[in-house]
């Protein structure tokens, strides 16, 4: 049996490109632009990983093939080197999963610019998230108070993650890997709203709309 | 040829990240391609005035540590074609950087730029040393107060010490009716303290302040005052003969400013 030459395979890492020996580069190149076209959304502002197996890879094709990722999709590459245990799937305790129930910490005050709150778990802010200041968190993120600076939710991979605030105001909100910014002319909301991920894009709703979104 | 200039002061709000945003811009309007750089780790502020803070990603430090390439921590803005923010971190300090790597940052942005401009923060600490790692220029913001002159003087000191000679002077913040009653500090008498080339005036103006709450700089407002004086000094900048306008201030004072610039 002909062993593969190029695997591509989706991990937490994002994706990861095995290599197994020198292929050529215009090939590999196809492959990948199937694969990220095929799930554009996915990767956007994400990392992908390309983990080489094979020894006589010429250096200079991998970085031929960063530039004409990063110029064609934005999407920044790192060579890592290969190791068996990156080529399994995320595993569930990999990612964290108690979102309808788990560990959550609940941070009093406010989060002022330069602080970063950051727990594997969900996260609760007593208080405001100023601009400059981040939250991050495995799981949910809840602001009581309001919410202007940025927001990451499922930084470990989880999709399913939300972000609720009294009043959402985020310069950016992130889920798992998924950006969005805020838009430059700013209508902000006086009442309580969550955002989610769907279809690969982060939206945002009214807290009341919640049959709309779960 | 590309350049690298870096604005600092000493003193602290005085004006270096409004000087940053308004040449760098004005710059990218004559259609140079521009890099603004805000060395001001842990208290960053360029972003905020250029309106660009909600695109932050990545950032300066992200970039020597390599967490990201630098083409991807660049900010395009969102007004003119070749004008690009690297943004400074937020929840690090000024130590998160060394002069060896401000230099090596500052010589991979030459590869793609016209113009780097460096927004200093202000002190003489390492953020300084940072700031000016790179630098082939500098240009010196005071403000007619003599402790801003007096912060202006040790820097152009520093300045010398660390090779960089001939630094610009840029005197921010002028009031026109107290330069009418006389009780501000004279241009003619800072620039005899400081002994350096001035290179523009710009009055003190609160447009300044609402423009840069808006995230839009005062430079691209045609019909300011303000606006015209960046204007000038960034021709003066290259090397173009431009006489100081007209800040309304009286024969005698206009007529010292042009003996100054040797075009009475
Ligand atoms: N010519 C001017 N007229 C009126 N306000 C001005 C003028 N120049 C600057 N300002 C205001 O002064 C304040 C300080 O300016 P700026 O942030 O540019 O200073 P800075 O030197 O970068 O400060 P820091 O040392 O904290 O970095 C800002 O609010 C700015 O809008
Ligand atoms: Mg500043």
């Amino acid at each position: 049996m002909i062993k593969e030459a190029i695997k591509i395979q989706g991990t937490k890492e994002g994706l990861v490109i095995v290599l197994e020996e020198d292929v050529d580069i215009e090939l590999l190149k196809e492959k990948i632009v199937n694969r990220i076209e095929k799930s554009l959304n996915f990767f956007q502002g994400a990392t992908l990983t390309v983990r080489v197996k094979s020894l006589n890879i010429k250096e200079e094709n991998l970085e031929k093939l960063k530039d004409f990722i990063l110029d064609k999709y934005g999407i920044e590459v790192q060579i890592k080197n290969f190791q068996e245990k990156h080529i399994k799937n995320v595993t569930d305790d990999e990612i964290f999963n108690g979102l309808e129930e788990g560990i959550t910490k609940f941070h009093k005050g406010t989060v002022r610019s330069g602080q970063v709150v950051k727990y594997h778990g969900n996260l609760v802010i007593l208080g405001d998230v100023n601009p400059g200041g981040l939250v991050q968190a495995a799981g949910n993120i809840v602001v009581l108070g309001t919410l202007r600076g940025i927001a990451h939710a499922g930084f470990t991979g989880n999709k399913d993650a939300v972000i609720v605030a009294s009043s959402l105001r985020a310069m950016q909100l992130r889920i798992a890997n998924v950006i969005s910014r805020s838009p430059d002319k700013e209508d902000a909301n006086d009442y309580p709203e969550v955002a989610v991920v769907k279809r690969g894009k982060i939206i945002v709703k009214p807290l009341y709309h919640l049959n709309d979104l779960w | 040829m590309s350049e690298s200039i870096v604005i600092t002061s000493g003193k602290g709000g005085v004006g270096k990240t409004t000087s940053t945003a308004n040449i760098g811009t004005y710059l990218a309007m004559k259609g140079y391609k521009v890099a603004l750089v805000d060395t001001d780790i842990g208290l960053r502020n360029l972003d905020v005035v250029m309106g660009l803070e909600n695109r932050i990603v990545y950032d300066i430090v992200d970039v020597v540590e390599g967490q990201c390439r630098l083409k991807q921590a660049l900010i395009k803005d969102k007004r003119f074609d070749g004008l690009y923010l690297l943004p400074a971190a937020q929840t690090r300090d000024k130590s998160a950087v060394t002069p060896e790597q401000m230099q090596k940052l500052i010589s991979d942005l030459k590869e793609e730029f016209d113009y780097i401009l460096v927004d200093c923060p202000a002190g003489i600490e390492q953020g300084f040393k940072n700031a000016i790692a790179g630098a082939d220029r500098a240009i010196v913001i005071t403000t007619p107060e003599v402790s801003a002159v007096r912060d202006a003087d040790r820097i152009i000191g520093l300045l010398e010490a660390s090779d960089l000679h001939d630094p610009l002077l840029v005197i921010n913040r002028i009031k026109m009716d107290m330069v009418k009653r006389g009780d501000m500090m004279d241009i003619e008498d800072i620039i005899d303290i400081l002994a350096i080339d001035l290179l523009g005036v710009i009055p003190d103006d609160e447009n300044i302040i609402i423009s840069s709450n808006r995230g839009e700089p005062i430079v691209t407002d045609e019909k300011s005052l303000a606006g015209q004086a960046y204007r000038n000094l960034v021709e003066r900048l290259l090397g173009n003969d431009v006489p100081l306008i007209n800040l309304d201030v009286g024969n005698g004072f206009m007529g010292r400013l042009k003996r100054l610039f040797k075009m009475a």
